[in-house]
């Protein structure tokens, strides 16, 4: 018996004197919080994923979601109907669709990353003016997504520090509470973010906080430091708009200096020398990071898609009668539209209206940038090199609709897609794969600093001069002036449409003056069912419910 | 040899005799003569005592059963313990069929051929008695009843144990009954065969089931059963073991026998345990061939039928256009079906071109023996699958060595050890664009050439070029358990045992797919490597003095797991020659890698007491230790105590048709872990990547704090009452167990989900606590047991009510989907009450044909409040009944199952419904659907021109009672086989799930409900039926 209690003494000594090591937990192929932020490298590695995290929200996070800052606007309407498209705008607003949520979570994905990187600086190994610049990107950012948030959802929780346990108890603040906190963060960022001639093409500039703190003060109703804000991109001497034709397709006819900014390659400042780009989201095809595969249109940014006509659905012959035989060979490499299957419509207002004053001379206008008059590139068709028109659409055929209307060409690449996606390089024809956009984005450009500048003095009741800056954007598109008595709201929003389009995320211009209802109403007969309850979105349901200390009080109408 | 026998002449009389006993002889001398051939006996004289003849008898000549040369008569009467005659008791001469039986009174008579001839006693109920003769021809003997429960010893964890000592809620699985039904995985012959063990089908070739024991105690836990094989954790694939290898399976239900595995025991444990070679050397061969074709009959619409449902969906261009004209199809049809000439021509069945009648064929080979010193089993399998779908392929080679040698007195050492190669290789088409291309479309065109996108409006790719691609799946696996167990000589009944356990896999996944990456062909190269091991000391002290008995159990152990995998992709090839033995021929290539590692370290005592072969208690307490908790919670201590009393071993118990009593209860506190990594904050450093610039070599990675830590993260705890009875009933006829048990779960790890404000979607966290309340029933009767003939019946039932009782902080967690009161499956949704028609007033956001949604809280609008609980995906309850009738060389049994959800449990959803959009328009659907329609008002699927602003879930009850084993099984008679040399031969038929009555819609309502791909749904899969033949015969 005593053997047995010495093997049991062993025993429990044995059990006990297990090394502590054994348990510690390491991830193998992952980072932790505690070893993802000590030196510079970990910090631009955050950083960088805010530039993922802003491309994804504003251009590819899906086949829907960045297209919901057209959808719903005075600029275009939806080809097919369906909740993702806006169409039942009640199923499509409701607090509890996937609008509503997806943005919102994105937003804040933004600003929770831009807060822990800021919280996480202290105890790191970077040194003063390490830190002053990583957060002045961090600010940055998060600024950008309180002020589409604050755009979107009107006055939303303010959350500054980072998260380490459950909180479930947030309050809205307000919508001036807001602004002001997007103002903090830019004037930090003005301050202390590089130059634009001095960072790599895409970065982020203090040109490019200043263009986006003037549109915020715009918000915020505080017109004088708008244009204070504005001038100091205007007046940067390595900003300016560009006047003459530029880049890889310079000589390419028919172009101009407009069609230039758009060409594959043309938007960065060292490529091609543009001047006029202040922050342009970057893609590359068939490159990791570069956002843009040649090889499916998925994750990449699906303008093309959207926008271009669904031109395969047009059934026309010489005789004006319907055949069995398509007019056009789609998708195709020509100014047919690409891959679009023709869900982003312009409305007649967009397509029509904004350009009869100066319908021929304005280089927007131009078929090459705005294609009305389509050459039809079947051969197998009758109508095989003749032109149908949007403005004399062949009988049968609505314009307006799906199949056919006015698009404008920088939503798509013609002549010019990736190889890869070239089925027959003879008639043209393009891979089911394509669909995408793929030239770099201009999140920012200077033409649009000259239009924010023009509202800011246009509200401080200084006309001349906002018809002066007006005239700038339209002097190099040979557009007549504008006088000064003309110069509005209404004209702004106008010649925003014509100088940005489909590039601007109409929504955000709209929901920061407050005047979608209205501009809807005006521009958009499609949209009947529009409320002013849509002017903002709702809170997301799920958001409400997951936030059970608090009461998240919901937008007004829903 | 031959025997000698000795007659004598007792006047006209002949006597008997051996060995100087003598008996009288029924018959005369001279008649005897007549029945032996003249060469079968010889005669000399024999002097001594008037005996006049002798004789010997060739012995072959004896084995004869001929009553006229049995001339000794036996009588005798059988009673019962308490000295109660048993009459219809089974006499019979061992090694003949010669039987009586008793009568009224416990009497019989029997001729023998001598006194060394042995008789069998048997009757159901009481254990079978052999007896010599002896000296006597009067033979009373008194039959034990007898007691499975008392001789069956069962497998305990870390030991075995007699089931009459056994306290906790273990049940054995019954493997026999299941034997030749088509199993590929050992986990298909449980399913409904164990009360309070849940299996799930299968609808893939070599798929394993789900494995739950009792209701879901956990919410983001684990809610698999954890597996020993031969005493080591086995987190490998069921599928790589040989269902014929596996001796029993033995089921810990409650709390207070899992609790020896302390931390991952809280989801029930399944102890598998393989062949031991026992006995004569015995070469075993099996084979089967089983059929499989699917359950339901669910197929895609032929072209007319398409065509109609393009009308009808396109109801505005059909039916309303202002002219009230209805145009031709040709204008409604999609760009994408048509051509120049209009419609295209084809009425293609893709489904079929798709799917193929499948088949599993089976070979098994073992041999295998022991003797004193060793025993060995080694065997060897083959099993090819070929599901329903095509390419659905599973084949399975694997071997297995089990070793033991008694190297000295006190010294065993062994091997448990098997290898399985599983093949998978082969890609099955996308179901789901199988069921949907339109019949107007063709795969192949005129040369034969596929057409990668039948669609010429659309990107949807033709469902076989995904299976018509390069695909190597191969999982090896490989397990060996080292063992040596010494008993120690100074001290009786104390014994060391260590295991060391080996458990690896190896998964090589390659894909070389031509029409990849937009036809530019796409390669993967996926490779994982796992190796766990587990190293057990086990001390274990048994002895019994007087009436105490005692084992005492001493484990320290631990446990490392190790994983790793590379994945490398490639597209843009330009040939795809080299297929993905060149990754590097394509022109863009991305490479992933990762890998874990986590450990576990416990120790664990326990007792085991008995008092009197009565009272018996068993106590554990283990010590757990795990990785994956953050650090101020890494260790934890289970307890447990239960206590068993044999009621009808004492002396006052006196109920008549009571043979077996025992009553058990316990307690026990079993864990739950959570999944490893999941108490730290993780940083994710690929797929976040950006580039500044033109050109491509800028890659820039990013990093994503993934999801929020949590330093604070704690076991998941569930405790459990369990009450049983073990009890056999009249005369043996009726077994069975009976348990209910209530078992409480603390510290629920949920992922819970938090305000997108913070940055995250969910955060893992002990959240409140849910209760389970159960009951389970297993009966075993003998119904008929006469003439040869015999019908037993098993009947399983269980039930489990699930309840939440607390969540952290203010009340529900309606995101979350929890509530207090209601069960963690509960379903919270819009009520619907049927389909809008056309003409009624329909409030903004309906249109006809879409679901009305009930305005549950009478406010005027249909919101998110107008949510309630609808009912629950919990079944009410499960039965089961296996009946199996044995005569003569005949078995045939069959097995039903069942599981019920009453008015609204074990609800599925099968929410099918159709909106007007391009895609719906080129897309073909189920056949036979009762769409809404404005013709067919009472339609039950709702079909609109637009999608509503809430689309109500449609839940239907998927409760079922199944055929689900069918078989008969027929034993070759033993003279025939020894002139053959063979031991057994057995042949045998048998169908699987060949009924099941349901008023579920869709393909099999017990398949797996996740995204109603069970239900009308074009994505899933059948359930199979199957009929197999095959034989067993051993050498």
């Amino acid at each position: 018996m005593k053997k047995l209690l010495f093997i049991v003494i062993f025993f429990v000594i044995g059990a006990s004197s297990c090394k502590k090591a054994f348990l510690d937990e390491k991830p193998i192929s992952f980072l932790s919080g505690s070893n993802a932020f000590i030196t510079y490298k970990d910090f631009t590695a955050s950083v960088i994923d805010l530039y993922v995290l802003t491309r994804a929200e504003f251009y590819s996070s899906g086949e829907s979601r960045p297209f919901d800052y057209l959808y719903g606007t005075d600029l275009v309407f939806d080809g097919e109907p369906a909740v993702d498209r806006h169409t039942n705008m009640i199923a499509a607003y409701n607090p509890t669709g996937n609008i509503a949520r997806d943005h919102w979570r994105l937003l804040y994905k933004m600003v929770a990353e831009a807060n822990t990187i800021i919280a996480r600086m202290p105890n790191s190994e970077l040194t003063d003016a390490q830190k002053v610049s990583i957060e002045a990107h961090a600010r940055f950012f998060r600024a950008l997504a309180y002020r589409t948030l604050t755009y979107l959802y009107g006055g939303v929780p303010i959350s500054l520090e980072e998260v380490t346990s459950p909180k479930t108890d947030y309050v809205r603040a307000s919508k001036a509470d807001c602004l002001n906190q997007v103002i903090t963060d830019l004037t930090f960022a003005v301050a202390n973010l590089p130059a634009i001639n001095t960072v790599r093409d895409g970065e982020i500039s203090n040109a490019a906080a200043s263009h986006l703190l003037a549109e915020v003060y715009l918000a915020a109703e505080n017109y004088q430091e708008a244009v204070d804000a504005a001038n100091a991109v205007i007046n940067n001497p390595n900003l300016s708009l560009m006047r003459t034709r530029f880049g890889s397709r310079s000589t390419v006819t028919p172009g101009d200096v407009y069609w230039d900014l758009f060409q594959q390659k043309n938007q960065n400042r060292s490529s091609y020398s543009n001047r006029e780009g202040i922050l342009v989201m970057q893609f590359e095809t068939d490159v990791i990071g570069g956002g843009a595969l040649s090889t499916t249109r998925d994750s990449s940014y699906m303008l093309e898609r959207h926008h271009g006509p669904s031109v395969r659905d047009i059934f026309v012959n010489s005789a004006g009668t319907t055949t069995n035989v398509p007019t056009f060979l789609w998708p195709n490499n020509d100014y047919s539209g690409g891959r679009g299957i023709g869900w982003a419509v312009s409305t007649k207002y967009f397509m029509d209206d904004i350009w009869q004053s100066d319908f021929k001379n304005d280089i927007r206008n131009a078929n090459h940038n705005f294609v009305r008059d389509y050459v039809c590139n079947n051969r197998a068709s009758d109508m095989f090199g003749k032109t149908i028109s949007t403005s004399n659409p062949p009988k049968g055929i609505t314009v307006p609709s799906r199949a056919f209307y006015a698009y404008q060409t920088k939503a798509t690449t013609p002549f010019d897609h990736p190889s890869n996606l070239i089925q027959d390089a003879a008639t043209g024809l393009l891979k089911p794969a394509a669909g995408a956009t793929f030239t770099d984005q201009y999140m920012f450009r200077l033409a649009e600093t000259y239009l924010l500048r023009a509202e800011a003095y246009m509200r401080l009741g200084n006309l001349g001069s906002a018809a002066a800056d007006i005239n700038v954007v339209r002097a190099r598109s040979s557009a007549s002036p504008v006088s000064a008595a003309n110069v509005n709201i209404e004209y702004i929003l106008d010649e925003r449409m014509r100088e940005l389009g489909v590039e601007e995320k109409r929504r955000l211009t709209l929901g920061r003056l407050g005047l979608l209802y209205e501009r809807v109403k005006k521009c958009n007969p499609y949209y009947k069912d529009m409320l002013p309850t849509y002017n903002l979105w709702p809170i997301p349901s799920s958001e409400i419910e997951r936030n059970k200390d608090a009461k998240l009080e919901q937008n007004p109408g829903y | 040899m031959c025997k000698i026998f000795t007659l004598f002449k007792h006047g006209s009389i002949l006597k008997y005799l051996n060995k100087g006993f003598t008996v009288p002889l029924l018959i005369s001398g001279s008649m005897l003569t007549m029945l032996l051939p003249a060469d079968a006996w010889s005669k000399e004289a024999y002097p001594k005592m008037g005996m006049v003849d002798r004789m010997t008898i060739k012995d072959s000549l004896l084995s004869i059963p001929n009553p006229f040369l049995y001339q000794l008569e036996v009588s005798g009467k059988v009673t019962d313990a308490k000295g109660s005659p048993v009459p219809g008791v089974s006499v019979k001469i061992k090694d003949t069929s010669i039987a009586t039986v008793t009568n009224a009174n416990g009497e019989y008579r029997i001729r023998v051929p001598n006194n060394a001839a042995k008789l069998i006693f048997s009757y159901t109920g009481y254990s079978t008695q052999e007896r010599d003769l002896g000296s006597g021809t009067v033979l009373n003997i008194v039959l034990a009843e007898e007691n499975k429960n008392l001789t069956e010893v069962v497998v305990v964890g870390y030991g075995q144990q007699r089931k009459a000592t056994v306290t906790g809620s273990i049940a054995r699985a019954n493997l026999e009954s299941f034997r030749d039904a088509p199993n590929t995985n050992i986990a298909q012959s449980l399913q409904g065969a164990v009360a309070g063990l849940n299996v799930g089908p299968v609808s893939g070739a070599g798929n394993t089931p789900t494995i739950r024991v009792r209701g879901q105690n956990t919410l983001s836990g684990n809610q698999n059963a954890l597996i020993i094989l031969d005493g080591i954790q086995y987190n490998g694939n069921l599928s790589a073991i040989n269902p014929d290898d596996i001796e029993s399976i033995d089921v810990l239900k409650d709390a207070s026998s899992t609790a020896v595995y302390g931390a991952q025991a809280a989801n029930g444990v399944l102890l598998v345990t393989s062949r031991k070679g026992k006995g004569e050397p015995r070469i075993n061969f099996t084979t089967s061939y089983a059929t499989q074709t699917p359950t339901a009959d669910l197929r895609p619409m032929t072209r007319d039928e398409q065509l109609e449902y393009m009308k009808a969906l396109d109801l505005t261009k059909s039916y309303t256009n202002p002219a009230y004209v209805q145009p031709p199809i040709t204008v409604i049809a999609d760009g994408g079906i048509k051509n120049a000439a209009g419609l295209l021509p084809n009425d293609f069945n893709w489904y079929d071109a798709g799917t193929n009648r499948g088949y599993i064929n089976d070979y098994g080979l073992s041999v295998s023996g022991g003797a004193e010193k060793v025993n060995y089993l080694i065997s060897a399998n083959f099993t090819n699958q070929s599901g329903f779908i095509i390419n659905d392929k599973f084949k399975r080679k694997s071997g297995r060595a089990n070793l033991e040698g008694k190297v000295t007195d006190w010294l065993t050492v062994g091997v448990q050890t098997f290898a399985a190669f599983n093949n998978e290789d082969g890609a099955e088409p996308d179901k789901t664009t199988l069921f949907r291309t339109s019949p107007l479309l063709v795969p192949y065109d005129a040369s034969g050439n596929l057409i990668v996108q039948p669609y010429s409006t659309s990107q949807d790719i033709n469902p076989f070029s995904t299976s018509n691609i390069d695909n190597f799946d191969r999982h090896n696996f490989y397990f060996a358990n080292l063992y040596s167990q010494v008993n120690f000589p100074f001290l009786e009944g104390l014994s060391y045992r260590i295991n060391f356990g080996n458990n690896g896999r190896t998964d090589n996944v390659y894909i070389a797919n031509p029409y990849g990456a937009s036809q530019t062909g796409s390669v993967s190269k996926f490779v994982e490597q796992y190796y766990d091991y587990t190293l057990d000391n086990i001390l274990t002290y048994n002895r019994k003095i007087n009436k105490h008995g005692i084992t005492g159990t001493l484990l320290y152990g631990a446990i490392e797991r190790r994983d790793e995998f590379t994945q490398a992709n490639a597209t843009g090839f330009s040939r795809l020659t080299l297929g993905y033995n060149n990754i590097g021929l394509g022109a863009v290539q991305t490479v992933s890698s990762g890998g874990y590692r986590e450990s576990l370290n416990y120790q664990m005592a326990r007792v085991n007491y008995t008092f009197d072969d009565k009272y018996i208690f068993t106590g554990t307490v283990r010590r757990d230790g795990f990785s994956a908790f953050a650090a101020n919670n890494k260790f934890a201590v289970f307890p447990s105590a239960s206590l068993g009393w044999i009621v009808t071993d004492e002396s006052f118990f006196k109920i008549p048709a009571v043979q077996y009593l025992k009553i058990r209860a316990g307690y026990g506190i079993s864990g739950n872990q959570v999944g490893r990594y999941r108490s730290l904050d993780q940083v994710r450093a690929s797929g976040y990547t950006y580039l500044f610039g033109d050109g491509n070599s800028n890659t820039l990675f990013g990093q994503r704090l993934s999801n929020l830590g949590n330093p604070n993260l704690r076991w998941e705890k569930t405790r459990e009452i369990n009450l049983g009875a073990d009890f056999t009933l009249f005369k043996g006829r009726l077994t069975g167990a009976l348990d209910v048990y209530s078992r409480k779960t603390k510290d629920l790890l949920f992922n819970v989900n938090i305000p997108n404000v913070t940055g995250f979607e969910t955060i893992t966290s002990n959240i409140g606590a849910v209760s389970n309340k159960g009951i389970e029933l297993t009966l075993t009767s003998t119904n008929i047991n006469s003439g040869g003939f015999k019908w037993n019946t098993t009947f399983n039932f269980s039930r489990n009510v699930n309840k939440i009782t607390e969540l952290l902080g203010n009340g529900d967690l309606i995101n979350s989907n929890l509530f207090i009161g209601h069960s963690i499956n509960s379903i919270y949704d819009y009520k619907s009450d049927g389909i809008y028609g056309v003409g009624e007033t329909i409030p903004a956001g309906y249109y006809p044909g879409t679901r009305r949604v009930v305005d549950t809280n009478n406010d005027g609008v249909v919101n998110t409040l107008d949510r309630v609980i609808i009912g629950s995906q919990d079944p009410k309850f499960r039965f089961s009944v296996l009946n199996s009738f044995d005569y003569k060389s005949f078995t045939f049994s069959f097995f039903v199952n069942s599981i019920q959800g009453g008015s609204d449990g074990y609800l599925g959803s099968n929410t099918l419904s159709l909106i007007l959009n391009d895609n719906n328009m080129r897309y073909n659907n189920i056949a036979g659907i009762d769409w809404w329609s404005p013709s067919n008002p009472n339609g039950e699927y709702p079909r609109s021109q637009v999608s509503p602003t809430f689309n109500p879930g449609y839940y239907k009850s998927r409760s079922f009672v199944r055929l689900q084993d069918i078989t008969l099984n027929y034993k070759f008679p033993q003279p025939l086989l020894k002139t053959l040399h063979i031991k057994n031969l057995t042949v045998f038929v048998s169908g699987k799930n060949l009924v099941t009555w349901t008023n579920w819609k869709g393909w099999d309502p017990e398949l797996s409900n996740d995204s109603g791909l069970n239900g009308l749904n074009m994505g899933g899969r059948p359930l199979l039926k199957g009929y197999s033949a095959g034989l067993n015969v051993t050498f």
